[in-house]
């Protein structure tokens, strides 16, 4: 009981922030990157892990820090089916799933557009782990950049079209372990489409 | 300002690569040399998974999916899966709690620890390019089938015979140590990094062998 006071308290203390300063935005799309493991030679076999187009759901909360400029933090959960191609054909190892939790810095640009940049976190999040996700699925830093373009529906909601960029270096325990140095550098770009709320 | 920031931009998406280790020089031979023939099996990634059949009620039913799951983890490409199947009829590999009835058109690979014996038996087909399905694995106790020592036996030994069906084929076992388990009289329960290393190899060279489907036989079981 008295932990749920101090709880109403802290939140009463909490800065409140006005009318239509938050904002939520919700989008769908695809993601394509490049293959995690990209022509390897093993022996006498060349070898790329690679992943198809992965559906993907955004969410961001944006938060206004200057006019016409404003923070996000958004999430973003992609999944696609990956494949180990070789010499001797394709294996399908399952799906794997990328949670990327990034915070950006978004201003406005002519034309109705605006830029994003910032950074954050990827993790992987494989459905067996097996071969090279045999140790860790690991979570790596990233750097991100994007453009999007809004379009007032009606007061208070925008269809809001975006690209994104972003890049991390992926590498696991598991092949660290079985001697593969240095990491891959993974681009990946994404398209999404969807609504903005103010509040 | 700007052009230092498109430099750092491209030099940000440039490729980096992982790099594979050397090529190891840590396994063993695999192979079985026949004359002038040299002999190599492997599935090949269209024939994944390997279906393997198991009795429900025999002792080795646990073994088999603990060598299964100690082979696939010994891959970091998805080179070889199995899965258990309900009927012999289908299986590419058959595995038994019982000596072998007869080995007079077979090649026979053997494994010999205190408490139980394996033997693995592949058919070649006519022509000796292609293997004939399916694998056959004979596992058995040596004496007594309660025998004190008899599960950790079978784990070592069903895992050896697996190995053998993953296309680890050479007769005399040459090259692999105690620490293995591919070495003749297998002892340890596992499998060792020349073990890996030696499979590794063998799936990611050329083979000679190439694995051919069995005529379904209704009969069967």
């Amino acid at each position: 009981m008295r932990l749920s006071i101090l709880t109403v308290l802290v939140l009463a203390a909490a800065p409140v922030p006005a009318a239509a300063q938050l904002s939520v935005r919700v989008g769908a799309g695809a993601t394509l990157g490049n293959a995690l493991v990209s022509e390897a030679i093993v022996y006498d076999d060349i070898i790329s892990l690679k992943t198809g187009v992965a559906p993907t759901l955004a969410l961001a909360l944006g938060y206004p820090v200057a006019p016409r400029y404003q923070l996000l933090l958004e999430a973003r959960i992609a999944s696609s089916g990956m494949t180990a191609t070789s010499d001797e054909g394709d294996a399908d190892l399952g799906t794997l799933r990328t949670i990327g939790v990034t915070v950006m810095a978004e201003g406005p640009l002519p034309y109705g557009m605006r830029f994003q940049i910032g950074g954050g976190a990827i993790k992987y999040s494989p459905s067996e782990a097996t071969g090279v996700f045999l140790a860790d699925a690991p979570m790596k830093p990233m750097v991100t950049a994007g453009l999007g373009w809004v379009r007032a529906l009606r007061p208070g909601l925008d269809l809001h079209l975006g690209g994104r960029w972003d890049m991390h270096e992926f590498t696991t325990t598991t092949l660290r372990q079985r001697g593969w140095s240095q990491a891959q550098r993974i681009n990946r770009v994404a398209f999404t489409i969807g609504l903005e709320r103010g509040f | 300002m700007r052009r230092i920031a498109c430099l750092a931009l491209l030099g940000l998406a440039a490729c980096a690569d992982l790099v594979p280790p050397r090529s190891s020089e840590s396994y063993y031979e695999y192979r079985q040399v026949s004359g002038l023939d040299t002999l190599s099996f492997k599935w090949l990634p269209s024939q994944l998974p390997v279906k393997i059949w198991v009795a429900d009620d025999s002792p080795l039913l646990p073994h088999v999916v603990t060598a299964i799951d100690r082979w696939e983890r010994a891959f970091l490409f998805g080179e070889f899966r199995a899965t258990l199947v309900p009927d012999s009829n289908t299986a590419d590999v058959i595995v038994r709690n019982t000596p072998p009835v007869s080995l007079l058109t077979v090649s026979v690979l053997s494994a010999f620890a205190p408490q139980c014996t394996g033997e693995t038996t592949f058919e070649l087909a006519q022509g000796g390019d292609a293997l004939q399905l399916p694998w056959r694995i004979f596992v058995w106790p040596a004496s007594n089938p309660n025998a004190n020592g008899i599960e950790t036996c079978y784990a070592i030994t069903v895992t050896h015979e697996l190995g053998h069906a993953l296309g680890i084929i050479n007769p005399n076992h040459t090259g692999a140590q105690v620490g293995d388990v591919m070495y003749r009289d297998p002892v340890f329960n596992g499998i060792s990094e020349r073990d890996r290393a030696t499979v590794e190899r063998l799936y990611h060279g050329p083979t000679t062998l190439r694995p051919l489907a069995r005529t379904p036989n209704p009969s069967a079981r």
